[in-house]
């Protein structure tokens, strides 16, 4: 994994990948844009159960469902910008799709957008069978209609990215199984092996696929059920399909974003980042592993069979691990006397993989069945999905926003202190969430008893500086814009 | 396969499910009408559609075509229907006619000059609304054709759910393993490869 970079391959690197590239800056100014707006949502949120503000629990769950579907599906819109700018270095993608999905995910969000705050749709981004139809007058039932139509489109746009991923990867290497590295894993052929890039590209089409079909499937069985409530679905299979569809959709946001990693780190220190077989073995795993451990989102549901549970609870321990452990001890066998000099670039990296690996403990802990059956209904749970999103994903698209701001030139510019600064808000900030879920304090209560209100204010604090520091990485990437795109 | 052959094939598909003793068969059960004369009818207008696609190709027809088609089959999938066929007979000739004429034809010739990213988006919409009219199917309280009993129809929706997921793990077994969803770009169109492929070819 040390050796140096042949002249062809950093020729190879440096090629700037033009095809995309407005619709990958469009993508990246978006995706900055609302993540500040969801942020600040997020913020008003905790300020509420610190008792700082005052918000009408409607107002408050319509928030939070905001905040919820907005944050997963502008993870996943700058995953792709991610995946696709990096990607587009090894096969041919065609950018007319980009600005297909973009549109879809617009006009989606403006109809989730109305739905949540004219019509009051609050039943969060999961929606869960028979919430929508079943309010309470809360809200109509055509905002909880409009809110899944824009679900849908959203979905849509991003099932039309997958297949063209995939159609590119099996135009490039023959088959998604060559594109994970199948013919090097268990031939040990060295016949065009995929770069890493390719390697988590093939892993996300191939679980968002099946995970976006079930996604479309359970969104129109709740339409269904809206516009006729006589015809009733079964809530376990409901809940099944959504926590497929959801579990895989977010944690497919973070193997698109990883090939940052796997992209600039070797960029950075000029070591290249091979396609070993552990590597490969290790992709494998966790590519069959994502699809079948979703049943640790349920394991409150006594009445799901124990063999699923027994899956979600001993797979949820070892899933992570592989991906995780070739990414580490990739990243420090990389970083390791390369003789780097930390910059802003270089150190969100780092902490990406940190807060990836580091997030991912609270949720093994709590896909553990005896924990779990305490811990589920804590603010615990957003404790740990909070970590590895805003820890380990935000900084790989911060990095490769930074990266682009900076013409894709790896030369330090320092920058690494807002980087710890970052680190040091945000590790606050989810500590809050998890020390709450330590002491019992349940999630998604719009108000909170005085008692719990510590954790709260001091991450009301803590979430404001992520959202400064978030912010000046917003204003560098949207201030370089022109220059970008007129780079060639 | 020869374009004659190939017409051959559907003009046999499409009379078999015509023959009086086998139609008859066919329609007497909600699984055997949906589950044999309709791919009949529809693989014999397909196989048509295909042919004259390779005939007169022509490329940018192809998402309007398949359109068309899946909602000239989804008309035919209404319960209301599927008993107006059952009961009367120009009712029945308008069924045969659509499926082969305006759902198999088109769905053939959009299917034959579709590229892989609309070929899987096809496929997994199909995938997807299939499980959906599945589940429907087992979930009405009711019987959806007066012509069907109700344990046809909770077979029926069983099979529907089962052709989704075949559909789902086909086409991930296929992709896994390398067969092309669409046409290989001919010299000179499609994207250009990436600069380093070529630097690594030469």
């Amino acid at each position: 994994m040390n050796s140096a970079i042949t002249d062809t391959e950093a020729q190879g690197q440096d090629i700037t990948a033009q095809s995309g590239r407005f619709w990958v800056v469009t993508y990246l100014a978006i995706t900055g844009l609302v993540l500040l707006l969801m942020m600040v949502f997020g913020l008003l949120m905790r300020l509420a159960q610190a008792g700082w503000l005052a918000i009408d629990p409607s107002l408050f769950y319509e928030i939070m469902t905001v905040h919820g579907v907005g944050m997963v599906g502008i993870a996943s819109l700058g995953g792709v910008a991610v995946m696709w700018h990096f990607l587009a270095r090894y096969v041919s993608l065609r950018a007319g799709v980009l600005a297909i999905n973009l549109v879809l995910f617009l006009v989606g969000v403006v109809a989730m957008l109305a739905a949540d705050f004219i019509g009051g749709f609050a039943a969060a981004w999961t929606f869960l069978y028979p919430l929508p139809a079943v309010s309470g007058s809360v809200w109509p039932a055509w905002s909880a209609e409009l809110h899944l139509f824009g679900l849908l489109l959203v979905g849509v746009g991003f099932l039309l990215i997958c297949l063209e991923v995939g159609r590119a990867l099996i135009a490039e290497y023959g088959g998604l199984g060559r594109a994970l590295g199948w013919h090097k894993l268990f031939f040990n052929s060295d016949d065009n092996v995929p770069p890493p890039a390719a390697v988590a590209a093939a892993m996300v089409v191939i679980v968002d696929t099946p995970a976006l079909i079930a996604g479309a499937a359970v969104i129109v069985m709740s339409l269904v059920n809206l516009f006729a409530p006589t015809i009733a679905i079964n809530p376990l299979l409901a809940k099944n399909l959504i926590y497929f569809f959801g579990h895989v959709i977010i944690n497919a946001t973070i193997y698109m974003a990883v090939i940052a990693v796997y992209e600039l780190l070797p960029r950075i220190t000029g070591r290249k980042w091979k396609t070993t077989r552990v590597f490969l073995a290790a992709w494998t795993l966790s590519t069959t592993m994502v699809l079948v451990i979703y049943p640790h989102h349920l394991l409150m549901d006594f009445v799901m069979p124990t063999w699923a549970m027994m899956l979600g609870q001993v797979l949820s321990y070892i899933n992570s691990f592989p991906v995780l452990v070739v990414t580490g001890l990739g990243a420090l066998a990389i970083l390791h006397r390369s003789g780097i000099r930390w910059d802003l670039v270089s150190t969100l990296l780092f902490i990406s993989i940190f807060g990836w690996m580091a997030g991912v403990v609270p949720a093994v802990i709590d896909a553990t069945v005896v924990v779990n059956s305490v811990m589920h209904n804590t603010l615990w749970v957003p404790g740990h999905f909070h970590f590895y999103l805003l820890l380990g994903l935000l900084p790989m698209i911060f990095a490769v926003m930074i990266h682009l701001a900076r013409n894709e030139d790896v030369t330090p510019r320092g920058g690494d202190l807002t980087a710890i600064l970052y680190l040091l808000f945000g590790l606050i900030f989810v500590i809050m969430f998890l020390a709450g879920g330590w002491a019992s304090v349940p999630r998604r209560w719009a108000v909170h008893l005085e008692q719990w209100q510590i954790w709260d204010k001091v991450a009301s604090v803590m979430a404001a500086g992520v959202i400064v520091i978030a912010t000046i990485f917003v204003v560098m990437f949207l201030a370089r814009i022109p220059g970008m795109l007129r780079q060639k | 396969m020869g374009i004659d052959r190939q017409v051959a094939i559907a003009a046999s598909l499409i009379a078999l499910a015509l023959i009086p003793p086998v139609a008859a068969w066919l329609e007497s059960g909600l699984v055997s009408h949906l589950f044999g004369q309709y791919p009949l009818l529809l693989g014999g207008g397909a196989l048509i559609g295909s042919a004259a696609a390779r005939r007169h190709p022509c490329g940018w027809s192809a998402a309007p075509a398949l359109l068309a088609g899946l909602l000239a089959l989804a008309f035919w999938l209404i319960p209301r229907w599927i008993d107006a066929a059952l009961a009367d007979t120009a009712a029945n000739t308008a069924k045969v006619i659509s499926l082969v004429l305006l759902a198999g034809l088109p769905l053939g010739w959009g299917w034959q000059q579709a590229g892989g990213v609309l070929r899987g988006f096809v496929w997994a919409n199909v995938a997807s609304m299939l499980a959906v009219m599945g589940w429907l199917q087992l979930s009405v309280p009711s019987r959806l054709c007066n012509s069907y009993l109700q344990s046809e129809q909770a077979v029926y929706g069983r099979l529907l759910v089962a052709a989704a997921l075949l559909m789902v793990v086909g086409a991930g077994a296929m992709a896994l393993l390398g067969f092309r969803m669409g046409q290989k770009p001919k010299d000179g169109q499609g994207p250009a490869p990436p600069k380093h492929r070529l630097d690594r070819q030469g």
